[in-house]
């Protein structure tokens, strides 16, 4: 899933440990997300949301475009 | 936070697998600490079993090269672990447990790679203490293996899940339990079944753990480091 968190984390100058201490998640983990390898689970997309005070679907990118619902 | 500026702003492991060269020669050459010190253990307590008399130029020059090994190896996990700390590796939490979690089990393989063969000295082959033995142990070494299987392992297993892995790595760990066990599924009776037709040697267990170990650690490597 595509998403914002590199650029975020960019913008608040921290690395990607500075983002996984504060997820407590790995860097790997973090890694992991930012290059669209590994979805997070739902309460870790939640934390992420609130740690940068945006929602999810700001941050997460699932590339529904507004078309019909399945 | 990291006091980062343009050219430092990701850290060494980010993007590709840059950071992974690392960890990957700390763990090898640590097992290959392990395997040597065991080596050493056995190879002494054979000789001196015989005495001494059978110590010749060829058996110094193994002990010298193993012993030479041991430090070759230890000097480029030292190398490493001080390049990590000098480019600004930072660990979070998570990884420091876990960091501390693998050199505790380590240090507790060399041990027991150093101490079994001494412990099993004049108690029968040294041989029996190997992974593919099915030679009969001495009570007390067999409880004593039992104890950590039981005990120890679970123990350090439980702790490992709880504080050291995060969902990523759970989910590495997932996807590697599904593969070994359609692994285990498929071939284990298709080893029988070939046994049975005269074409393969009889099932054997420790291959069959092994093989599972293999697949389920070669799945979660590639899902959590690739």
């Amino acid at each position: 899933m595509k998403n914002q968190l590199k650029v975020l984390r960019a913008m608040r100058n921290w690395s990607q440990a500075d983002l996984g201490e504060q997820l407590d998640v790995s860097r790997q983990a973090v890694n992991a997300i930012e290059t669209g390898k590994y979805d997070p689970s739902l309460p870790l997309a939640f934390k992420i949301s609130r740690l940068f005070d945006l929602p999810i679907e700001e941050i997460f990118d699932d590339g529904f475009d507004g078309g019909e619902h399945v | 936070m990291t006091d980062l500026t343009e050219g430092n702003m990701f850290d060494p492991n980010e993007g590709q697998n840059s950071g992974l060269r690392r960890p990957i020669w700390i763990m090898l050459a640590a097992l290959g600490i392990v395997m040597i010190s065991g080596f050493i253990a056995g190879f002494s307590v054979h000789y001196q079993n015989e005495g001494g008399r059978a110590f010749n130029g060829i058996a110094a020059a193994i002990f010298a090269a193993a012993i030479l090994g041991i430090i070759g190896l230890g000097y480029r996990t030292w190398q490493n672990a001080k390049a990590g700390k000098v480019s600004g590796e930072n660990l979070t939490p998570r990884e420091r447990r876990r960091r501390y979690i693998l050199s505790g089990c380590i240090f507790l393989g060399w041990i027991m790679g150093i101490g079994l063969p001494i412990m099993f000295e004049g108690r029968g082959s040294a041989e029996a203490v190997t992974i593919f033995s099915n030679s009969p142990l001495p009570t007390n070494i067999a409880l004593a293996f039992v104890f950590v299987l039981l005990v120890i392992v679970p123990a350090i297993t439980w702790y490992w899940h709880r504080y050291a892995v995060d969902e990523m790595e759970e989910s590495a760990y997932r996807d590697g339990g599904y593969y070994a066990a359609y692994a285990f599924l498929f071939l284990t009776p298709l080893w029988w079944l070939l046994w049975r037709g005269g074409l393969l040697p009889e099932p054997n267990g420790v291959a069959i753990y092994l093989t599972f170990s293999l697949v389920w650690t070669t799945v979660w490597f590639w899902k959590k480091y690739l």
